[in-house]
């Protein structure tokens, strides 16, 4: 029998591996596209990718010191000797989220809509429906709770339905938010997720002169976002968002506001549809002045379940969707486009930089509860909004509490947030507790779920997890295979946090 | 059949599973174990313990596989023990590290850092406890409603009672409000990753070996 070549530089009998002392603490990956190779990651993200010989002398403490290899791994604290104290202040810089308290704060503040989007994760009614509209009553109360959380950063997120449907409690809630924080003094934003079908300009003045940030979605050209996102009145419904993301930039601009900064954020969902369409969407987000596309993957949760054989795919399915499209958008940057591709940049920001981009989805422990809550139109408060879409399937799992009985803390330290805290975090996830890319990765327990039953999941069987490791192993390949730097040019851009408080904080302009 | 190293037996059962049978003394079971549970997407996965010293595992291919495939698998998995052999040997090293450095990092970040450990000696006893020079004891309404009020009747505005001051000094804005999805995170970005500069002129280590 012949033995793949990938261990080949190791003894054969792992008895007569003789491990060199003080080595650092770090995980190995061998990348799949990239045979011959390891790559090395430890405890606070620095990498290295090593062949199998190098790795070998590695272990064995036999690396020659005058190489190259030995040079970076010893600038990276791999190597014996490393200086300790400096790892544990960049740890504690790429896990700061733990000490920061609850800051996304997500609103259904109706389930009134008059889209009838197929994959829809919100839960929606027609427009007419009564009883489905936050009262005033629960609206102060909920932002009363909002502020009895410990962070410093607030972000009240409003969702629905279609939350414009609803104009007057977004309204009566920023006010309420800004004039409690004239004393709270916390860092306070707001963002209006909407289809802007209702958007008109005086309502466009209004969240512009507030420092509202809006986001949108965008699925592509025209016959793609129609085919995702009919309207049930039968018009158009790209017509709408593509007319108010161009009213709302040349606004942004009319008022000075830098264009990399103010721009409305468009949200993609990728469907079966979208797969062969990588190109035609990217081409849709340029011609539409966007600087960011999200090539975000469908979920199984609330209309799409049913609806899983027609719209959705499998993990392999999508990866090979976002390895072409970001190939694709990746090319653009190259000609001079400024494009970022925001599922990378994620990672990239991981992978990168000494910070971490506290994403919800993708942090340990996760956000929910302790980052993120969802709060229903009812006053219904939930973990996250994927825990908010499993209770509109008919399932509270993630329900912890109700704005009007319970106090934040009450809410946040329910059994519900410490059990989905425990299965988030990766050093408790089989398979994530080892894996190499445990400090730029993140699991969703509301997706293991639905998916497999079992909030911690199985990560070898998961889908969610094939399409992280794959989204990075992708991103690590391109960045090894870069002998001018320009790819890392290009990543090293998508990782840029740009400073938007002059527009979108605290009433704005 | 047997595999060219003599610790693993391996046999091919025509109807789609291959048996290995590997000595406990060269891997153990956590490592077999660790090997297993990355093929079980892949495989239909069964370990039994074939005599005191040798366990079993059995990979019945999901999807079928030809002869060639199965010798593939075997040696997939072999290499896999391999990589959990090292990884294992590995995390056994640097359980202490590790733990020293998220334990530092996080519990250090809430002032509760890892102490000295302290002499035998009783502390010796400060004469002077009731001495408050810092204000600590004051209530906290005293003091801040006192502010307050000296504040409002400088600049002419109400003070707020019942609701709690700002904090004195305010933690940096490390929140971007940088996309939908994201909570706070630092408002600077001047950073890449930094590393300590490789100093040519020292010596190298003891550990290493040309």
């Amino acid at each position: 029998m012949t033995m793949p070549a990938a261990a080949a530089r190791l003894p054969s009998r792992p008895t007569k591996l003789k491990l060199a002392r003080d080595l650092p603490p770090f995980r190995f990956r061998r990348i799949p596209r990239l045979p011959g190779t390891v790559l090395v990651v430890n405890e606070v993200g620095h990498w290295q990718f090593l062949t199998d010989g190098e790795f070998a002398q590695l272990l064995e403490g036999k690396l020659d010191s005058t190489t190259p290899t030995y040079r970076a791994l010893a600038e990276k604290q791999m190597l014996p000797g490393a200086q300790y104290d400096r790892l544990i202040e960049q740890f504690r810089e790429k896990n700061k989220h733990v000490f920061q308290g609850t800051s996304l704060h997500i609103l259904a503040i109706t389930l009134r809509c008059n889209q009838a989007c197929h994959y829809c994760h919100s839960s929606k009614v027609g427009l007419n429906a009564p009883g489905v509209d936050m009262s005033l009553e629960t609206a102060k109360t909920i932002v009363d709770r909002v502020f009895e959380s410990s962070s410093y950063g607030i972000h009240i997120e409003f969702q629905g339905g279609e939350p414009l449907v609803a104009w007057d409690t977004i309204k009566f809630v920023v006010d309420y938010a800004n004039e409690k924080n004239k004393y709270r003094e916390r860092d306070l934003a707001f963002t209006v997720v909407t289809n802007l079908s209702l958007m008109t300009h005086e309502r466009m003045y209004w969240l512009l002169d507030h420092g509202v940030m809006i986001c949108t979605s965008l699925d592509g050209p025209k016959d793609l976002h129609e085919a995702n996102r009919p309207f049930k009145m039968g018009s158009s419904s790209h017509d709408h968002v593509v007319r108010w993301i161009d009213e709302i930039h040349a606004e942004y601009e009319k008022r000075g506001y830098d264009p990399m900064v103010a721009r409305v954020n468009a949200l993609l969902t990728v469907t079966k549809a979208s797969l062969a369409r990588g190109r035609d969407i990217v081409d849709e987000y340029v011609r539409r002045g966007l600087k960011a596309i999200t090539l975000r993957h469908l979920d199984p949760y609330g209309f799409a379940l049913p609806l899983w054989p027609r719209l959705g795919y499998t993990a392999e399915e999508y990866l090979k969707f976002y390895y072409e499209t970001t190939d694709y958008i990746v090319e653009r940057n190259l000609a001079g486009v400024e494009l970022v591709e925001k599922m990378s940049s994620t990672f990239l920001t991981k992978i990168l930089t000494p910070r971490d981009p506290n994403h919800m989805d993708y942090r340990s422990p996760c956000g929910a509860g302790i980052g993120q809550i969802a709060y229903n139109y009812d006053g219904r408060v939930y973990t996250c909004d994927e825990g908010r879409m499993v209770a509109e399937m008919g399932d509270d799992l993630f329900l912890i509490g109700d704005v009007g009985r319970n106090s934040y803390d009450e809410m946040v330290q329910s059994e519900t947030v410490k059990s989905l805290a425990v299965a988030s975090t990766l050093e408790n996830v089989p398979y994530c507790n080892q894996c190499t890319y445990k400090t730029s990765c993140g699991v969703c327990p509301v997706y293991n779920y639905v998916t497999q039953g079992d909030i911690f999941g199985q990560m070898t069987t998961n889908g969610r997890c094939t399409m992280s490791m794959g989204m990075q192993d992708y991103l690590y390949a391109r960045l090894y295979d870069d002998p001018q730097g320009k790819v890392r040019e290009v990543f090293d851009r998508w990782t840029v946090d740009r400073d938007r408080s002059m527009i979108f904080r605290r009433g704005g302009s | 059949m047997k595999s060219s190293e003599a610790d693993t037996k391996i046999a091919i059962d025509p109807r789609g599973a291959i048996r290995l049978t590997f000595d406990l003394r060269v891997y153990s079971l956590d490592v077999l174990y660790s090997a297993a549970y990355i093929f079980l997407a892949r495989c239909w996965v069964r370990l039994d313990r074939a005599s005191a010293r040798e366990i079993t595992v059995t990979l019945k291919a999901k999807e079928k596989l030809d002869r060639k495939g199965l010798v593939g698998l075997a040696g997939e998995f072999e290499n896999e023990l391999v990589d959990q052999h090292v990884r294992a040997r590995l995390a056994k090293e640097h359980t202490k590290l590790r733990e020293m450095i998220v334990g530092r990092a996080l519990f250090g970040a809430q002032g509760l850092g890892v102490q000295p450990s302290a002499p035998d000696a009783p502390a010796p006893v400060d004469e002077d406890y009731l001495a408050d020079p810092l204000g600590i004891a004051v209530p906290w309404e005293d003091k801040f409603l006192a502010s307050r009020k000296q504040e409002a009747s400088s600049s002419g505005e109400k003070a707020t009672p019942g609701e709690p001051p700002a904090p004195a000094t305010a933690p940096a804005p490390d929140v971007p409000l940088s996309a939908l999805r994201r909570g706070p995170g630092p408002d600077k970005w001047t950073d890449r990753q930094e590393f300590v500069p490789f100093d040519e002129t020292a010596e190298p280590p003891a550990w290493t070996k040309k």
